[in-house]
């Protein structure tokens, strides 16, 4: 078959007054090799090759190691002329000028088209767009291979979630247009990178207003200030509660962190270490996570002494968003770096105690947001779905499976993101919004339709917290107020509305989960 | 019906239609290289049917953005036959280096470019003159395929990789260019340390595609 071939390439060639001398100089080669091989061939061709353009550039012995790596590839078609044309390139195509030059000079069959199209025009322009690609955001690496056995197992089941059923969770609802309760927040300050609600398990709301943090017990009524204000006292910055509501952290604007039993209403402990504001905190059991605006992450153990236990270092610019998983195995991290980390808890503990300080590694790091990420949300009943929110230049919000790092989907939210809230009974989650449109949106997951838009406040939405029912969900603006909305029903028994169910549904709002 | 069915197989692809296919070959040619190389995520990537292949796509929004708007561009200057060659390099991200390039020439058949350019030129054979559209989709199956079974002897990619695409345009006057483009290195490969691939090549009435791989081999 290529023996038919090899005369009519030969004969085109010779049309080119480039090649007619070499032909003539190596017809002993051709003619006894009528049957030979291909290597035979294509050592006929890189001869012909390389005294064809000695004038520019004579290096046999590289032509001969091409031929030899050539001839190890089976992916070249077996087409004779693009063998020549690729055995001849492959030295040639390094310089532009020159590889149009051989687009010249080979291709038997479609010489004169190459001739009339690739024949050097003067100014031949190169261009390319402007702008650079989107980045990629790879996991870290270690992880890309545990993402390849993974990725059959638990992202397929993953993904299965989001095709299925899209049309169930859309039916319409009527939003709560009207909070249940409005509270005046005087001194609510509007930063975007603080944290500044939180509602306890023991039904109390914290909220920091200037320097002070209030508690307001939502079965009583009763507001309590924790601490009076005083030249010294610094702004709060952020709140949280311990998970039994015993005790409120306060992180402030000088990186204390106060620990306050609300009971007595007493601080126990300040805990120091962070050289500028801490802007966000997460409880998991006795350990306190905090996020500085420095970029660290510390991890106090409140009961000791030398309460800091670890440092995470994954944030280039302020920690603004931190949330322990419920199980306490990963912690999730956004910083104003537009990074999302997730860290193992279990990884670092051993070798901490060797020097101390330890530089743990983040399990992944996403780089997919384009603005701060304070907005973050493990998912109560997919423990590894985490969603994250980004901020006004971003306006998306994404989800992850943490087993593999894997992005599960995105949606744009079109509006500043600042906190995700995930009903505890029902598949959904809330997302409260700041620029432009301040308003507090319900989606359904995983159909990502939305349910409902509410214009809450008159300012940005900043923070919002989940009363322990799971029902009402309070949300602090820059408008200062305190909102409350009733979400989500109480959760129901379905099969029967018998005696005990009904006494479930009365209490609900007060109840302690 | 079904002869209604025929005459539209077998209609020969105007200048419109060759265009469109050029465009969509380039389209996912381009998004199956960067989900075999890893350039993005492979999650990121999700799976259409196309050519009677399995072909993935992204699923980025600001990537199929990015994407789409290159190749409005490059329709622009294929319907003009202003292009000539289209590149996609692959260089790393830390060195900045061309680590892969896969070059696709085009050659515009009865492009107004074309006619005259050379006198003496032999006029490209006219055998080829009825394809049907099927049998160019046949062929791009071919490329992708190969596009596809690329990834078994190209070296592994192991840093973190970016691309870039490059049109070859010809000079001439009446090419528009718009602002957001921009003359660019060529970005090829060193001399010394490459290697290259010639894939298949498909035609329609009026273009020729060939394709071409070209990958940094290690020291």
């Amino acid at each position: 078959m290529t023996s038919d071939h090899r005369p009519s390439a030969r004969a085109a060639d010779v049309s080119n007054p480039f090649v007619t001398k070499t032909v003539t100089a190596s017809p002993s080669k051709l003619r006894s090799g009528e049957y030979d091989s291909l290597a035979g061939l294509r050592e006929g061709m890189s001869r012909l090759n390389v005294v064809d353009h000695s004038g520019e550039f004579a290096m046999p012995e590289k032509a001969k190691d091409n031929k030899s790596s050539r001839d190890l590839d089976r992916f070249v078609p077996s087409r004779p002329s693009s063998l020549h044309h690729s055995s001849l390139s492959s030295t040639t195509l390094s310089a532009e000028d020159i590889s149009t030059d051989t687009s010249f000079a080979d291709k038997s069959t479609s010489s004169a088209l190459s001739a009339s199209m690739g024949l050097p025009q003067p100014n031949r322009r190169i261009l390319s767009f402007r702008a650079a690609p989107p980045p990629a955001s790879h996991a870290t690496s270690h992880l890309d291979a545990q993402r390849n056995y993974l990725l059959h197992s638990s992202a397929s089941t993953n993904r299965g979630t989001t095709t299925t059923g899209p049309g169930a969770a859309t039916k319409k609802r009527s939003p709560p247009y009207l909070p249940e309760r409005v509270l005046d927040a005087p001194g609510f300050v509007d930063d975007y990178y603080l944290s500044l609600v939180d509602w306890s398990s023991s039904n109390r709301v914290a909220i920091g207003l200037g320097s002070v943090p209030y508690v307001w017990d939502a079965e009583t009524g009763n507001v309590m200030a924790l601490g009076e204000e005083t030249e010294e006292s610094s702004t709060v910055c952020s709140v949280s509660w311990s998970s039994d509501g015993a005790y409120l952290a306060v992180g402030n604007e000088n990186g204390e962190v106060e620990i306050w039993d609300v009971e007595e209403s007493k601080r126990m402990r300040v805990m120091a270490g962070h050289n500028a504001r801490v802007p966000t905190l997460s409880w998991f059991g006795h350990i306190l996570s905090s996020g500085c605006r420095d970029g660290s992450i510390f991890h106090h153990d409140v009961r000791v002494a030398q309460h800091k236990v670890m440092e995470l270092r994954g944030h280039a610019a302020e920690v603004c968003g931190l949330k322990w998983r419920p199980d306490g195995q990963l912690l999730a991290s956004g910083g104003n770096d537009n990074v999302v980390n997730c860290w193992d808890s279990r990884v670092g503990q051993s070798v901490l105690n060797a020097d101390g300080q330890t530089r743990v590694v983040p399990k992944w790091t996403k780089r997919n947001h384009t603005a701060a990420v304070k907005a973050l949300a493990w998912c109560p009943w997919q423990t590894n779905l985490l969603a994250t929110g980004g901020g006004s230049q971003d306006q998306h919000i994404h989800f992850w499976s943490t087993t593999t790092g894997a992005r599960t989907s995105s949606l744009a939210a079109g509006s500043q993101v600042t906190s995700l809230i995930w009903s505890p009974h029902s598949k959904e989650l809330l997302s409260t919004h700041g620029f432009p449109d301040h308003n507090i949106s319900l989606w359904s997951y995983p159909s990502l339709q939305k349910i409902y838009d509410v214009p809450a406040h008159d300012n940005r939405v900043l923070a919002s917290a989940l009363s322990p029912d799971g029902c009402t969900v309070a949300t602090g603006a820059g408008d200062e107020n305190l909102k409350f909305w009733k979400i989500w029903e109480p959760k129901t028994v379905k099969k029967t509305v018998d005696d005990s169910d009904r006494d479930a549904r009365g209490q609900s709002r007060g109840r302690i989960r | 019906m079904a002869t209604k069915q025929a005459t539209r197989t077998n209609q020969a692809i105007t200048i419109k239609g060759s265009v469109a296919i050029v465009t969509e070959f380039f389209e996912y040619s381009v998004n199956s290289i960067l989900y075999q190389r890893g350039v993005y995520p492979s999650d990121d990537f999700r799976m259409v049917k196309k050519y009677g292949l399995p072909m993935l796509v992204t699923s980025d929004d600001s990537l199929k953005e990015y994407i789409q708007t290159i190749l409005a561009q490059v329709q622009e200057w294929l319907m003009s036959s202003h292009l000539t060659r289209l590149v996609l390099a692959i260089k790393s991200v830390e060195t900045d280096e061309t680590l892969e390039r896969w070059q696709f020439d085009i050659h515009t058949e009865d492009g107004p470019s074309s006619a005259g350019a050379l006198p003496g030129a032999p006029k490209p054979a006219a055998k080829k003159k009825n394809k049907t559209e099927k049998e160019v989709q046949a062929e791009i199956q071919g490329i992708m395929k190969q596009i596809t079974s690329s990834v078994t002897f190209l070296p592994i990619l192991d840093e973190e990789c970016t691309f870039t695409i490059l049109a070859y345009t010809d000079d001439a006057p009446d090419t528009a260019i718009p602002s957001t483009w921009d003359d660019a290195d060529p970005h090829l490969i060193d001399r010394g340390k490459v290697e290259q691939v010639r894939l298949r090549s498909f035609t329609t009435n009026v273009h020729s595609l060939e394709a071409m791989v070209a990958y940094r081999v290690g020291e």
